[in-house]
């Protein structure tokens, strides 16, 4: 057919244009480029070995569904233990759906599959949160709340590693937000393996989508026929990220290849900068036990500032 | 034959390719996926009078 674009490495029909590398893919050659990059990040950073009993974080969305099918897959070539893990948040007409299809993958795929919800943990949902204060982030409080979950949930499951689904915008974004709010030592704890200080307490984070677009994942699901529910948060629109996101994907139309550059520029200057975080500045919070700078976590703060509110 | 827009339906355009089609519609190219007769397209594929065209945001926040 005419209006047909060919794949640069074969004589099928393309499904998608990579214009930071120049080429065109068809769905065979794009899928192994996907999963050719992850087996390489996992490889890059060492994020994994053989035995390792690995956490998923699995939100039932497109990025840690397919991170879920990736790491799968990658078990039947190196053997390591895979367990599910969902939050919850109580997020109605949002989490519903995405749970699902978390509950649905998860049994297809015979992985183990805990869920948490943050109303039975820290008797708040997050719908409960956001009542009454739209002003507020409803990211500062469910971020806070969902990493401090996993890393409890990590622990009781006995779990030495969590897999989250963070891709390159997520990891742009982040890296930008980091210079922007002028958080250096923040952003020397984040990268492929997250963490600088080695504690029992803290579960390391690997992203072994790090280096894959997040429009390329979306588009790995829809070839690959991995069901994924696209929608938007409803808290979403008071983040900041939002903002940051929409303006890097102008860069990225305009000059193809800035997350990428953002990404290895970040890593070359992590090489090179010593964090100053070091274990004596560890504590672990007199309310929950969880690692923390602080008497108090921010986590056991942001909850006893909701019981008190109510 | 037409165009669908996160399931809703818009005015066909044809003649041009999928990302002249974004740009006009003022849709990133980041955030969505153009499939062109039910399969995803290259930016570069241009859409024919008879093709049907399915634009999906797949990025989201949150």
């Amino acid at each position: 057919m005419a209006d047909e674009v060919i794949c640069s490495f074969c004589s099928r029909e393309a499904v998608v244009t990579l214009a930071y590398a120049n080429n065109r893919m068809c769905k065979k050659h794009f899928c192994e480029y996907i999963e050719k990059r992850f087996k390489r990040t996992v490889r890059e950073f060492s994020m994994l070995k053989k035995g390792d009993y690995v956490g998923i974080g699995l939100s039932g969305g497109k990025d840690s569904t397919v991170l879920m099918h990736l790491l799968h897959s990658l078990s039947k070539s190196l053997p390591i233990k895979l367990v599910a893990i969902t939050i919850d948040e109580g997020i109605s007409g949002y989490r519903t759906p995405s749970l699902n299809i978390a509950i649905e993958q998860a049994k297809k795929l015979g992985i183990m599959h805990k869920i948490y919800s943050f109303k039975k943990v820290y008797g708040h949902s997050m719908d409960a949160v956001m009542k009454g204060k739209p002003e507020e982030a409803a990211c500062s409080y469910c971020g806070v709340f969902r990493r401090h979950l996993l890393n409890k949930a990590c622990k009781e499951l006995g779990v030495k590693k969590l897999a989250i689904g963070h891709n390159l915008d997520d990891v742009a974004q982040t890296v930008l937000m980091n210079i922007m709010r002028n958080e250096p030592q923040r952003l020397l704890r984040f990268g492929g393996v997250s963490g600088v200080i080695e504690d029992e307490g803290f579960v390391p984070r690997i992203k072994p989508l790090m280096r894959i677009p997040e429009r390329e994942i979306g588009l790995y699901a829809i070839l690959k026929d991995i069901p994924i529910k696209f929608q938007e948060c409803p808290y979403a629109y008071t983040a900041m990220r939002q903002l940051v996101r929409v303006q890097l994907n102008e860069m990225e139309e305009k000059y193809p290849g800035t997350k990428f550059r953002i990404l290895n520029s970040f890593l070359a200057i992590k090489e090179n900068v010593k964090p100053t975080a070091t274990r004596a500045t560890l504590r672990y919070c007199k309310k929950c036990g969880e690692p923390t700078s602080t008497d108090i976590c921010v986590c056991c703060r942001l909850v006893e500032k909701l019981d008190t509110k109510n | 034959m037409g165009l669908m827009l996160n399931g809703k339906k818009k005015k066909h355009i044809s003649g041009i390719s999928c990302a002249s089609l974004l740009k006009k519609l003022k849709i990133s190219r980041e955030e969505c996926i153009v499939k062109v007769n039910g399969k995803p397209a290259a930016d570069e594929r241009k859409i024919g009078a008879k093709d049907s065209v399915e634009i999906i945001t797949i990025v989201f926040g949150g």
